[in-house]
Protein backbone atom coordinates (compact mmCIF):
# COMPACT_ATOMS: atom_id res chain seq x y z
CA UNK A 1 0.00 0.00 0.00
CA UNK A 2 1.33 2.90 -0.70
CA UNK A 3 1.18 6.36 1.51
CA UNK A 4 0.99 9.46 -0.51
CA UNK A 5 1.60 11.93 2.48
CA UNK A 6 1.30 16.09 2.40
CA UNK A 7 4.61 17.50 3.43
CA UNK A 8 2.91 18.98 6.28
CA UNK A 9 1.92 15.98 7.48
CA UNK A 10 4.95 14.26 7.87
CA UNK A 11 7.08 13.70 11.01
CA UNK A 12 10.59 15.65 10.85
CA UNK A 13 12.68 12.82 9.98
CA UNK A 14 10.67 11.98 7.07
CA UNK A 15 10.44 15.73 6.02
CA UNK A 16 14.34 15.54 5.91
CA UNK A 17 14.17 12.47 3.92
CA UNK A 18 11.89 13.65 1.65
CA UNK A 19 13.64 16.78 1.05
CA UNK A 20 17.18 14.75 0.40
CA UNK A 21 15.53 12.72 -1.68
CA UNK A 22 14.49 15.23 -4.06
CA UNK A 23 17.77 16.96 -3.87
CA UNK A 24 19.52 13.98 -5.11
CA UNK A 25 16.96 12.74 -7.65
CA UNK A 26 17.69 16.07 -9.17
CA UNK A 27 21.55 15.57 -9.11
CA UNK A 28 21.06 11.94 -10.03
CA UNK A 29 18.95 12.63 -13.19
CA UNK A 30 21.17 15.71 -13.88
CA UNK A 31 24.51 13.40 -13.84
CA UNK A 32 23.13 10.70 -15.73
CA UNK A 33 21.42 12.84 -18.58
CA UNK A 34 24.72 14.36 -19.15
CA UNK A 35 26.04 10.68 -19.88
CA UNK A 36 22.68 10.22 -22.16
CA UNK A 37 21.18 7.92 -20.01
CA UNK A 38 18.12 7.60 -18.06
CA UNK A 39 17.54 6.80 -14.37
CA UNK A 40 15.19 4.47 -12.78
CA UNK A 41 13.16 5.56 -9.74
CA UNK A 42 14.11 2.59 -7.69
CA UNK A 43 17.86 3.19 -8.41
CA UNK A 44 17.43 7.08 -7.65
CA UNK A 45 15.22 5.88 -4.20
CA UNK A 46 18.39 3.50 -2.82
CA UNK A 47 21.06 6.17 -3.78
CA UNK A 48 19.30 8.53 -1.92
CA UNK A 49 18.19 6.18 1.21
CA UNK A 50 22.74 5.65 1.06
CA UNK A 51 23.26 8.97 1.40
CA UNK A 52 20.74 9.28 4.72
CA UNK A 53 22.11 6.12 6.07
CA UNK A 54 25.93 7.69 4.95
CA UNK A 55 24.89 10.63 6.54
CA UNK A 56 23.60 9.63 9.67
CA UNK A 57 26.63 7.15 9.97
CA UNK A 58 28.88 10.79 9.30
CA UNK A 59 27.59 12.58 12.24
CA UNK A 60 27.92 9.61 15.03
CA UNK A 61 32.13 9.59 13.42
CA UNK A 62 31.91 13.33 13.76
CA UNK A 63 30.49 13.68 16.86
CA UNK A 64 32.59 11.08 18.24
CA UNK A 65 36.00 12.83 16.67
CA UNK A 66 35.11 16.12 18.12
CA UNK A 67 34.48 14.69 21.41
CA UNK A 68 37.70 12.92 21.30
CA UNK A 69 39.75 16.24 20.33
CA UNK A 70 37.55 17.52 23.78
CA UNK A 71 35.72 19.97 21.78
CA UNK A 72 31.34 20.35 21.53
CA UNK A 73 31.55 21.95 18.12
CA UNK A 74 32.80 20.07 15.00
CA UNK A 75 35.00 21.80 13.14
CA UNK A 76 36.76 21.32 9.07
CA UNK A 77 39.84 18.24 10.49
CA UNK A 78 37.20 16.39 12.08
CA UNK A 79 36.02 16.41 8.66
CA UNK A 80 39.52 15.87 6.89
CA UNK A 81 40.37 13.12 9.64
CA UNK A 82 36.52 11.57 8.46
CA UNK A 83 38.03 11.16 4.91
CA UNK A 84 41.67 10.55 5.51
CA UNK A 85 41.69 7.07 3.95
CA UNK A 86 40.50 8.43 -0.05
CA UNK A 87 43.62 10.44 -1.03
CA UNK A 88 42.00 12.23 -4.06
CA UNK A 89 38.30 12.97 -1.88
CA UNK A 90 40.76 14.74 0.71
CA UNK A 91 42.65 16.43 -2.02
CA UNK A 92 39.07 17.61 -3.13
CA UNK A 93 38.11 18.85 -0.20
CA UNK A 94 41.10 20.74 0.72
CA UNK A 95 40.70 22.35 -2.76
CA UNK A 96 37.09 23.22 -1.52
CA UNK A 97 38.20 24.66 1.76
CA UNK A 98 40.48 26.83 0.35
CA UNK A 99 37.92 28.38 -1.65
CA UNK A 100 36.24 28.78 1.30
CA UNK A 101 38.59 30.24 2.72
CA UNK A 102 39.38 32.72 -0.22
CA UNK A 103 35.90 34.05 -0.13
CA UNK A 104 35.30 34.54 3.50
CA UNK A 105 39.01 36.21 2.97
CA UNK A 106 38.05 38.43 0.79
CA UNK A 107 34.58 39.70 2.79
CA UNK A 108 36.68 40.36 5.68
CA UNK A 109 39.11 42.66 3.64
CA UNK A 110 36.05 44.45 2.25
CA UNK A 111 34.73 44.78 5.94
CA UNK A 112 37.92 46.32 7.06
CA UNK A 113 39.21 48.32 4.73
CA UNK A 114 36.01 50.04 3.82
CA UNK A 115 36.17 52.39 7.03
CA UNK A 116 40.14 53.15 7.01
CA UNK A 117 40.00 54.70 3.28
CA UNK A 118 36.17 55.93 2.52
CA UNK A 119 34.91 57.30 6.25
CA UNK A 120 32.12 59.25 4.25
CA UNK A 121 31.02 55.88 3.13
CA UNK A 122 30.71 53.82 5.46
CA UNK A 123 27.49 55.80 6.54
CA UNK A 124 26.40 55.01 2.96
CA UNK A 125 27.41 51.93 3.41
CA UNK A 126 25.84 50.32 6.55
CA UNK A 127 22.57 51.00 6.23
CA UNK A 128 22.99 49.29 2.89
CA UNK A 129 23.76 46.05 4.39
CA UNK A 130 21.07 45.87 6.52
CA UNK A 131 19.20 46.31 4.06
CA UNK A 132 20.80 43.78 1.82
CA UNK A 133 20.66 41.22 5.01
CA UNK A 134 16.87 42.23 5.45
CA UNK A 135 15.91 41.01 1.97
CA UNK A 136 18.22 38.55 2.14
CA UNK A 137 16.17 37.20 4.71
CA UNK A 138 13.14 37.88 3.30
CA UNK A 139 14.27 36.01 0.10
CA UNK A 140 15.46 32.45 2.08
CA UNK A 141 12.02 32.90 3.92
CA UNK A 142 10.10 32.99 0.57
CA UNK A 143 12.63 30.37 -0.51
CA UNK A 144 11.88 27.71 1.82
CA UNK A 145 8.47 28.69 1.00
CA UNK A 146 8.87 27.85 -2.63
CA UNK A 147 10.54 24.97 -1.63
CA UNK A 148 8.54 23.62 0.98
CA UNK A 149 5.13 24.06 -2.31
CA UNK A 150 7.45 22.15 -4.53
CA UNK A 151 8.19 19.34 -2.11
CA UNK A 152 4.33 19.32 -1.09
CA UNK A 153 3.72 18.85 -4.83
CA UNK A 154 6.39 16.42 -5.65
CA UNK A 155 5.99 14.31 -2.22
CA UNK A 156 1.92 14.22 -3.34
CA UNK A 157 2.99 13.27 -6.69
CA UNK A 158 5.84 10.66 -6.33
CA UNK A 159 7.36 9.82 -3.19
CA UNK A 160 6.09 6.75 -1.99
CA UNK A 161 7.41 6.60 2.07
CA UNK A 162 6.89 3.09 2.69
CA UNK A 163 10.71 2.47 1.64
CA UNK A 164 12.72 1.04 4.63
CA UNK B 1 16.63 8.47 -24.68
CA UNK B 2 18.23 10.31 -27.02
CA UNK B 3 21.44 10.19 -26.32
CA UNK B 4 23.69 13.21 -25.78
CA UNK B 5 25.87 13.80 -28.81
CA UNK B 6 28.78 15.18 -27.31
CA UNK B 7 29.25 11.72 -25.24
CA UNK B 8 27.86 9.89 -27.71
CA UNK B 9 30.94 7.44 -27.42
CA UNK B 10 30.53 4.61 -24.91
CA UNK B 11 34.12 4.49 -23.69
CA UNK B 12 35.07 7.96 -23.45
CA UNK B 13 33.71 9.20 -20.00
CA UNK B 14 35.44 11.99 -18.42
CA UNK B 15 33.83 11.82 -14.83
CA UNK B 16 35.70 15.28 -13.85
CA UNK B 17 33.83 17.04 -16.63
CA UNK B 18 30.66 15.66 -15.58
CA UNK B 19 30.83 16.22 -11.94
CA UNK B 20 31.86 19.91 -12.58
CA UNK B 21 28.85 20.11 -14.71
CA UNK B 22 26.09 19.24 -12.05
CA UNK B 23 24.28 22.27 -11.06
CA UNK B 24 21.81 21.04 -8.55
CA UNK B 25 23.12 20.71 -5.39
CA UNK B 26 22.14 19.51 -1.79
CA UNK B 27 20.82 22.00 0.73
CA UNK B 28 22.92 22.42 3.33
CA UNK B 29 19.87 23.27 5.94
CA UNK B 30 18.67 19.41 5.14
CA UNK B 31 22.23 18.08 5.95
CA UNK B 32 22.61 20.28 9.08
CA UNK B 33 18.82 19.07 10.31
CA UNK B 34 19.90 15.39 9.46
CA UNK B 35 23.07 15.31 11.50
CA UNK B 36 21.92 17.58 14.12
CA UNK B 37 19.30 14.42 13.95
CA UNK B 38 22.59 11.86 14.37
CA UNK B 39 24.10 13.39 17.52
CA UNK B 40 23.66 11.79 20.76
CA UNK B 41 24.98 14.57 22.85
CA UNK B 42 22.95 17.91 22.34
CA UNK B 43 25.87 20.39 23.17
CA UNK B 44 27.41 19.02 20.01
CA UNK B 45 27.27 21.65 17.49
CA UNK B 46 28.66 21.98 13.48
CA UNK B 47 30.79 24.74 12.37
CA UNK B 48 29.89 26.15 8.99
CA UNK B 49 32.96 25.24 7.07
CA UNK B 50 32.60 21.74 8.56
CA UNK B 51 29.39 21.71 7.35
CA UNK B 52 30.04 22.77 3.97
CA UNK B 53 33.02 20.53 3.48
CA UNK B 54 30.34 17.32 4.42
CA UNK B 55 27.70 18.77 1.81
CA UNK B 56 31.20 18.25 -0.27
CA UNK B 57 31.19 15.32 0.50
CA UNK B 58 27.31 13.66 0.02
CA UNK B 59 27.54 15.90 -3.58
CA UNK B 60 30.99 13.57 -4.33
CA UNK B 61 29.15 10.40 -3.18
CA UNK B 62 25.99 10.75 -4.99
CA UNK B 63 27.49 12.13 -8.16
CA UNK B 64 30.44 9.08 -7.65
CA UNK B 65 27.31 6.59 -7.36
CA UNK B 66 25.09 7.79 -10.55
CA UNK B 67 28.75 8.26 -12.57
CA UNK B 68 29.24 3.80 -11.54
CA UNK B 69 25.77 2.87 -12.20
CA UNK B 70 26.05 4.49 -15.28
CA UNK B 71 29.35 3.06 -16.35
CA UNK B 72 27.92 -0.16 -15.51
CA UNK B 73 24.83 0.64 -17.60
CA UNK B 74 26.68 1.39 -20.73
CA UNK B 75 29.10 -2.00 -20.02
CA UNK B 76 26.20 -3.73 -20.35
CA UNK B 77 24.89 -1.89 -23.22
CA UNK B 78 21.36 -0.49 -21.18
CA UNK B 79 20.47 3.00 -22.17
CA UNK B 80 18.50 2.81 -18.41
CA UNK B 81 20.30 2.70 -15.16
CA UNK B 82 18.26 -0.20 -13.31
CA UNK B 83 18.62 -0.56 -9.49
CA UNK B 84 20.95 -3.82 -10.54
CA UNK B 85 23.39 -1.67 -11.88
CA UNK B 86 23.44 0.23 -8.33
CA UNK B 87 24.10 -2.67 -6.50
CA UNK B 88 26.71 -3.73 -9.00
CA UNK B 89 28.83 -1.06 -8.14
CA UNK B 90 27.85 -0.87 -4.46
CA UNK B 91 30.40 -2.80 -2.53
CA UNK B 92 33.19 -0.76 -4.37
CA UNK B 93 31.87 2.49 -3.77
CA UNK B 94 31.24 1.40 0.14
CA UNK B 95 34.88 0.39 0.26
CA UNK B 96 35.74 3.92 -1.49
CA UNK B 97 34.14 6.40 0.64
CA UNK B 98 34.45 6.42 4.65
Amino acid sequence: MKIMANFENLSSTEKIRAALHRDVRSMCSEACHLLGLDVTKPAMAVISELIYKKLIVYGSDLEAFAKHAKRTIINSDDVKLLVRRNPSLKARLNNAQSSIKATVVRDKRRKTVVPVNKQTDTTKERPKEDEIAVSKSKETEREANKINDNLEMEVSEMIDLTFD
Amino acid sequence: MARNSIENDDDNIDPASVASNIKSSLKQEVIKELLHGSFQDNKTKLGNDALSLIVEVAKCLVTETCLRASTQALRESCDKVELEHVEKCLPQLMLDFP
